[in-house]
Order: structure tokens, then sequence, then C-alpha cells
């Protein structure tokens, strides 16, 4: 028997010396630690966040992305909102259709089923794992801003009003070379969009005036952007300049104060990984 | 003389493996298969749009392999595209779960990947059920230790499946399990079982979040006993948690409950002559326990709690199935079930059986506090807001050698927003009575027709501000005719007559033939499925409406 006994305390010590634990006491926040890293070409993050006026958690994620932004990492995350899925569907009596082919053509390439998710500058070691759940944005962002750029982008947006129509000056300079899958992307994007949106913490949880954010309008080249060099593969010290335009279409009742441009260069067909991302306010033109 | 050691080394390797060769070929090869794909066609009046894939398929082969105290074996998956109702990052091909085991009378040690529970699975159950899209199985090594008779202990150390990776946590766990009556010969007559059992898990994962402090190292223990006699039976469960904050219960200031969770299943039940009783009780505080802290739906899942609701087969029946919600519920179920005797007025001349069963789920009791991380909960107070109400009886009966029938009448009352709407107040609680009467027709001896007509009355609290496809009274017809042993034809038609939205009042006819030969299962099908849960012990994941073609097959051997 105690035999049995000492073998049954020495079985149950080293089942435990397996296990360990941490038990967190208050103060349970702390202070956010933008990790001010070096590295040669500073790089800005894009987040792209998947939403929908019907999707009933997508405003927490849009406050997370929020606080990320304002408290954390300034400037260099960039916020981009795209409304897709079922959950973006317009149903009376809220019949704004705040969707664009470009975004949907997006969410469908990234397996985007549930809302909400983000890509953090589309990085993930596969396609399906590049969606991102709201609380995982953080450490993805963290990690990316760890690496250096193999570029920088300098970007300048006027609008036209008498043509209704944006120009976008694009300058893309290489520290490093990539290949010739490289695509420059240029998005539209509208800020203080006040519109319908639901949310599962109010009761009842309908908001009729939210105020939308960073909403993709449209694109100046397409879902996929155009490619940077068709000749060859950008090497160190190459600059590119790009100048794009476009028209805002008529019945548009976009709020051009409220008009930003973002555009990125990513690894189009192969990782898809956004390499560098720049954002600029649309200036009145003359 | 390293060139002579080589030879050696290559000698002996070749002397292995011919001597495995030879062995080999006395153990034994066993597998299975399955294949299912669906065409999905258009359908706008129940949401189903035009794909452009509309062909999907997914399908999976086992071939195990044991030899003397081995076993090895592998599990090839294929998710050409998944089936609507699949999350899209199932789609791949590839080798998800190959393992070998050694099994002896005191030890079996696993390597590679494992399916493991402990106890109820409160603080650990890795499993896979295929028709939830789950398969929480762990990579890695586990042993499971006999020093005495009566006494088994399991510790183990992986990493959880995350669709075709794994997880970032890793998972480290042991389990201490005793059976009394061999442990300790004598101690109890041999009409008293008894066991008791101890477990731990300790999961590790990283804190790379900015805000907030949080664990690295989340651990859980639990504690069970069981005894059984034979005229009654007491089961019971603890488990606690300590905080571990996670994405699935975060307050509506975005801030993560740092509040240990805790689980306790008690059920007692007592046998007699044609009576069978049974009560449970179960309370979850704050128990989801995942190997990542952000995962969320049915993903990387430790703990379970099994279901405190009788889970409906009948199909208007699972259009308000219950899920469990464990972070927060309490609920009691009683279930009595009687036999009434063979040859009496009541009971006819094959018997009756009844079964009563009622079970009624409310949220926990909790206020918060002024940290805005934690919160009080009085451990038995039943909170204010009933989740789930269920109570149902079936009577059962054979007539005579060639007809059986039996009939069920549930009264359910139903948190849709909760259970389904992650708590966003749109429907409000559903009130549902569903009566339903099975009938089977021996018609000779290979031939039998079951038949199925049910109806149920249902009703939101709240009037609908958007269509859908489920609200609203249903009636049913379900006729299945077999011919044994090969044959089976089935045609059904669920027909949502009283939906708020009459554009939306649609039959969703379907017929399906089967054909089985030996342990090989072909069948197809055709029509519309509707939308809504589907649930396996209180797991549920969506399914969208679809129309169109079905075919499956499977095979053992």
């Amino acid at each position: 028997m105690i035999m049995k006994i000492k073998f049954l305390l020495l079985s149950v010590a080293a089942i435990f010396a397996l296990a360990s634990c941490d038990r967190v006491n208050a103060p349970y926040e702390q202070n956010p630690d933008d990790t001010n890293n070096t590295v040669e070409v500073p790089r800005k993050v894009l987040l792209t966040e998947f939403t929908g006026m019907y999707c009933t958690f997508c405003p927490l994620a849009a406050d997370l992305a929020k606080q990320l932004k304002e408290e954390l990492y300034k400037d260099k995350l960039i916020i981009l909102s795209v409304h897709a899925s079922d959950l973006a569907e317009p149903r009376p009596p809220h019949n704004l259709d705040f969707r664009t082919s470009e975004g949907t053509e997006i969410f469908t390439y990234f397996s985007g089923q549930t809302l909400p998710a983000g890509l953090i500058d589309r990085t993930g070691t596969t396609l399906q794992t590049k969606l991102l759940t709201a609380p995982d944005w953080d450490a993805r962002i963290k990690d990316q801003l760890k690496k250096s750029a193999p570029l920088t982008i300098k970007l300048d947006a006027a609008y036209d009003e008498a043509e209704r129509e944006i120009t976008a000056d694009v300058e893309l300079e290489y520290f490093n070379g990539t290949s010739t899958r490289d695509q420059l992307s240029v998005f539209i994007i509208e800020d203080g969009i006040i519109a319908y949106q639901k949310d599962n913490r109010l009761d009842p949880p309908d908001i009729e005036d939210y105020e939308h954010n960073h909403m993709l309008r449209a694109s100046f080249n397409g879902a996929w952007g155009e490619q940077v060099s068709a000749a060859a593969a950008p090497k160190k010290g190459d600059k590119v300049s790009k100048q794009l335009k476009f028209k805002i279409p008529e019945g548009k009742n976009w709020n051009v104060n409220k008009l930003k441009v973002i555009a990125f260069v990513h690894d189009f067909g192969g990782t898809y990984e956004i390499m560098q991302a720049e954002e600029a306010e649309v200036a009145a033109g003359e | 003389m390293i060139k002579l050691k080589r030879v050696l080394l290559l000698l002996t390797l070749c002397a292995s493996a011919h001597v495995f060769a030879q062995d080999i070929t006395t153990g034994t090869l066993s597998g299975n298969f399955q294949m299912d794909g669906q065409y999905y066609s258009p359908d706008s009046l129940i949401g189903a749009d035009k794909l452009d894939n509309p062909y999907r398929t997914q399908g999976y082969m086992n071939l195990i392999y044991n030899w003397s105290n081995f076993e090895t074996g592998f599990r090839y998956e294929n998710y050409m595209e998944p089936l609507l109702g699949f999350d899209p990052k199932w789609k791949g091909s590839g080798i998800p779960y190959r393992y070998i085991t050694y099994r002896s009378d005191v030890i079996d040690v696993t390597a590679g990947n494992f399916y493991e529970q402990f106890g109820s699975g409160m603080i650990l159950r890795a499993y896979e059920e295929k028709m939830l899209g789950v398969d929480n199985n762990i990579d890695g090594l586990r042993v499971k230790v006999r020093p005495l008779g009566g006494m088994e202990i399991t510790g183990l150390i992986g990493r959880q499946r995350d669709y075709w990776d794994l997880s970032t946590g890793i998972v480290r766990a042991g389990d201490i399990k005793f059976d009394v009556n061999q442990l300790i010969a004598g101690l109890l007559s041999d009409d008293y079982q008894l066991s008791v059992a101890g477990s731990f898990v300790s999961k590790f994962e990283e804190d790379l979040e900015s805000f907030y402090n949080l664990p690295e190292n989340v651990f859980a223990y639990s504690a069970r006993a069981s005894l059984v006699t034979p005229a009654f039976s007491l089961d019971g469960e603890w488990a606690y948690k300590l905080n571990d904050p996670n994405a699935t219960n975060v307050n509506p200031q975005n801030k993560p409950s740092f509040n240990p969770g805790t689980g306790l299943i008690v059920a007692a039940s007592v046998f007699g002559d044609g009576l069978g009783a049974t009560v449970n009780f179960h309370r979850v505080d704050n128990m989801n326990f995942r190997s990542e802290r952000n995962a969320l739906g049915n993903e990387l899942t430790l703990s379970y709690v099994p279901p405190l609701t009788r889970q409906h087969t009948y199909r208007l029946a699972t259009l308000y199935p219950y899920a469990t919600q464990i972070n927060g519920e309490i609920g009691v179920q009683a279930e009595v079930n009687y036999m009434l005797p063979r040859g009496s007025d009541w009971g006819g001349e094959y018997g009756t059986n009844i079964s009563v069963n009622y079970s009624r789920v409310h949220n926990i009791d909790t206020s918060a506090n002024a940290d805005g991380f934690t919160y009080q909960s009085e451990f038995f107070a039943f909170g204010d807001k009933l989740l789930f109400q269920d109570f149902n009886i079936e009577v059962s009966r054979k007539f005579s050698e060639d007809f059986k029938a039996s009939m069920m009448y549930i009264n359910l009352t139903y948190d849709k927003d909760v259970i389904e709407n992650g708590g966003a107040k749109q429907f409000g609680l559903v009130s549902a009575d569903f009566m339903v009467l099975e009938m089977l027709f021996q018609l000779s001896e290979q031939q039998a027709l079951r038949t199925e007509l049910s109806h149920i009355w249902a009703k939101n609290e709240h009037k609908l501000k958007s269509p859908d496809n489920i609200n609203g009274n249903w009636a049913m017809f379900l006729a299945e005719y077999t011919i044994a042993p090969s044959f089976y034809f089935t045609l059904y038609d669920e027909f949502n007559y009283g939906n708020e939205f009459e554009e939306r009042q649609l039959h969703y006819l379907n017929g399906s033939f089967a054909y089985l030969v030996g342990t090989t299962r072909m069948s197809v099908g055709y029509g519309r499925q509707r939308g809504g849960l589907l649930c396996v012990g209180g797991i549920c994941r969506p399914v969208p409406a679809a129309n169109g073609f079905s075919l499956s097959v499977s095979s053992t051997f």
C-alpha cells in the first residue's frame, strides 16, 4: 500500500511538472509600446478591414482598428475598410450600397466568408490564413513594422472640381530589387460617411447615424492594380513615376473634402504581400 | 573506418527492413473512405447565389495498419472546393493526420496526431466531427501509463490542427484516473463501481498584443468522480481555468475578461423495472478555452461542455437547436423513461415506451466590477435571461409485427438572438410547438415504408424587419421506402407556409436514392435544402440554404 501511495505521489508530481501558469492581477492594461524599430526603410502597414452594415461585430473591430491607429501606430498604419459579403448587401429601408466590385473581388480571393476580418499587408503563410480576426491584427502589424521595406512611395492627390476628376501622382523609389510581379494599386477611400450600422453592443442594435470611415469607394486601376515595370524587375536605385486619373461618376454623391487616396505595391501572383503603402488626402484643385 | 561503419549501418538497416518486411505481412490493414459532392443551382428565393464554381467536393480516406503492438495510420483529405457552410480555409489537400502508436499492458505511446478527451471534455477535448467541419486533433506526443491495475496516467504535449496549419499555442496536459474497485480490492462490493480522476491542461501562447498584460501560460484543472450501483448512478465534474482573456469574451468597451473560468456538471440517474430517470445540472462560466486566445467559431477549441438539452433529430425540430453557451449558462434537465409493460391494458401486446424530458437554461447572474475587466457572479443564481426551454414527450409503440408508430410533442422557447445572432437584439425569443407522427410499416420481409408527418408552430417575439427563410409555421411530410438490404428511396417536403413574408412561403422538396452493397454506400439526391444551424452535441455551424444535386460515396474496408 505504501508503495502504491509513493508511486501515486510521484506520478502526480511528474504530471504537474509539465504544467505552468501565469496569474495576472490588476492592472490588466499596459502602456502600448510601438517598438520604434530602426529599420533601413521604414514601412507603412495597410490594414484591409472587411466589414458590412449588417455585421453586428464589425463596429467592435472598427473601434480596435481606430485604437491601433490613434493610440499606437499613428501614421504607420493605414486603414482601408472594404464593405463586402451578404452582410453588406442593402436591405430596405437601408438602401445604400457600399460594396465595390474591386472590394468583393479581393474579399472572395482571400477566401473571405465571415466578418469582421482583416488583412495585414496581406501577409500569412497560406492564402487561407491571411485573413485574421481583429484581436490578431496588432501582433501582425508589429511584425510587419520590424521589416525593412524594399521601396518608398511618395503620393500626392488633387481634385479638379470642373472635371470631377482626381489625379494621383505616385513616385516609387526602390532600395532593394524585387520582381516583375510588383503591382501598384491606387484606391480612393472616404471618411465620415453617416449611414446605418448594426452593433450588437446596443439595444436595439441599430445605429442610424454611424460614422463609416476609410471606406473603399473606387480604384484607379482595378482590384489588383497595374504592373510597376513590365520591362524588368525593379532593382535598387530604380525610380518609377506614375500619374493616374479617376473621374467620379455622375450620381456619386461623395464628399470630396473627406476623400483620401491610398497607394500600395504588392507581389501580385506571388505571395500577394504588400511591400509598402502610402496615404494622402485629396487636395482641392486650383 | 568511416566507410566500414557506413557499410555496417547499411547492412543493419537492410536487415531491419528485411525483418520488418517479413513481419509486416502478419499485420492487418483497414480503413474507410468518404466523398461528398454537391452541384449548387442558383435560387434567389432561398438566397442561394450563382457560384463561380458550383461543383463542390470534399472527401477523405483513412488507412490504418496494425502490426503486433504497433498501430500506424494516416488520413488523406481533399477539399477541392469545400461545400457551402464549411469555412473556405478548408480548401486544399494533403495528409493532416498521421501517427504511430505502440501499445502494451503497461504503456501506450503515440507520436504524431491524436484525439483525446479528459472526462466530459471541460478542459480538454481534441476531436473530429466532419459534419461540423471540426478537427481539433493534436500533433505531438502522448504517453499513457498503467503502472498499477486500476490506474492510468496520461501525459501529452503538442499543437492543435488549425485547418492546414498548426496552432501557435502549445498544449501540455495530464490526466490521472483511478478505478477504485480495482486499485483497492475489497473496499467496495462488486455492486458499486467507483472511479475518480483529475486532469490539468496548460497552454502556452506568446503575448504579442500591445494593450493588455496577457497570461502566456493558461492553466486549467478538473476533478471528476463516478459512482454506479444497480439502483442509481452519480457523476460529477468540476473544472477551473485561471484568467484567460480571449476573443470570445470581450465586453462592449472591447475589454477582455480576466475572470477565471469555472464549470460544474452533475448527473444523477435511477433505474428500476421499466423505469429510468435522470437529472442533470450544469453551470459554466467563462470556460471558452482554446489553444489560441483569438480563435473564434469552432476553431482550436480545447474545452467542451456536453449539451444539457435533448438533441432532437426530427427535421423540423432542428430548426431551433440549442448551442451550449460556454461563456455563461446555468441549467437543469430531467428525463423520465418508462415502459408500460407488455400485455397490460396500456402497454399493449408489445409494450409502450414513454419518455418525458424537460430542460431549462438561463444566463448566469453577473455584475461587472469597476475595473472593467472582471465581474462577480453568484454561483448557483440563475440569471434573468431565459436562453432555452424544452418540454417534450414521446410515446412509441409497436402495434403488430408489421406496424410501429411513435408520436412526439415538443414545446420550445429559444433565444435566437443569443444562440444565432451574437446577442444582437433582432428576433427575441422564439416560441414553438412541434408535433410529429412517425410510422413504420413492414410491407414484406424485405420491404418497409417509414413516414413522418410533422408540424411546427413558431412565432418570433419581435416582428422581423427583413425577410428570412426560417420564421413561422412549417409542415413536413417524409416517406422512406426500403428494399432490404440495398435500396433506399427518400422523398420529403418541408413547407414554410407560415413565413411572415409571403414571397418566402416556400416548399423545400427533396428526393434521394441510396444503394448499399457490403460496406459501401452510394447516394444521390436532388432538391432544395433549407438553411439553418447544424448541431452535433451542442456544437453548431451555420448551413446556408441550397438547391441542387448531391452525391455521396462511403466505404469501409
